[in-house]
């Protein structure tokens, strides 16, 4: 996200001070408004979900087979909209366990949450997803 | 939707971020490279060549000044041994006379 702000952001630079500072500028600002907009965190809705997406859902709703090699990206984004509904701590759950398939141990060494804990908010979170993709897919239905 | 579903999703999007490698944007590159040489100052040819003469000129005269403050000094010492050797001989005919 950062790199595609300061690459949009480009014929804004002045030229004044080092390229480095502006970028760390840019990447600062970036990341508190990101902060600010973590604190409402406001559910998925469907209108927000592109074609690929919905195209996703439908899938998953109708097939038991694994989504196609093409369908990946669109799955990713998916996910990402679905993790943006959630808190922080249970997003890094999700991202470093199932996303990054790392083993709990791992987890619990990065983190320094305990396994149970680790488990529990991975739990937490995969019921909150699953919940926000079933209202998304009863709402393609209608 | 149950948790094979998102199961299936969470493989997916896993696989998704293998299969994406971070690269910079399109162009990104040349867009920095491109304002990086606006931003430095404009010089046309006949300025480069002007700078040039101006330096050869420079250590020309540099080289010339230290010649002549060489020469002069050299000079110096033949004008004041040639004028000993004068006030010798006045000295001398003085003497005779």
């Amino acid at each position: 996200m950062i790199f595609i702000k300061v690459f949009q952001k480009l014929s804004q630079f002045s030229g004044n001070v080092p390229l480095e500072h502006w970028v760390s500028r840019v990447a600062v600002n970036t990341c508190l408004n990101q902060i600010e907009s973590e604190k409402v965190r406001p559910e998925v809705r469907h209108a927000d979900l592109s074609l690929e997406e919905e195209a996703v859902v439908e899938n998953l709703a109708s097939s038991s087979d694994e989504l196609a090699p093409d369908q990946r990206f669109a799955s990713r984004q998916l996910v990402e909209h679905l993790l943006a509904a959630l808190k922080p701590v249970e997003r890094l759950a999700v991202d470093l366990l199932y996303l990054q398939g790392r083993s709990v141990e791992e987890i619990r060494k990065i983190t320094g949450w305990s396994a149970a804990l680790v488990k529990v908010r991975a739990f937490r979170a995969r019921q909150k997803m699953k919940r926000q993709l079933a209202k998304i897919s009863e709402k393609e239905k209608q | 939707m149950n948790n094979k579903h998102i199961d299936r999703l969470l493989r997916s999007a896993a696989q998704a971020d293998e299969d994406a490698p971070a690269v910079m944007p399109f162009g990104f590159d040349t867009r920095v490279v491109a304002l990086w040489r606006a931003g430095s100052p404009k010089t046309n040819g006949v300025m480069q060549l002007l700078r040039r003469v101006a330096v050869l000129s420079i250590a020309i005269i540099v080289i010339s000044t230290i010649a002549a403050v060489r020469e002069a000094n050299q000079s110096r010492e033949i004008r004041e041994s040639f004028t000993n050797e004068f006030a010798i001989a006045d000295s001398a005919i003085q003497d005779e006379f």
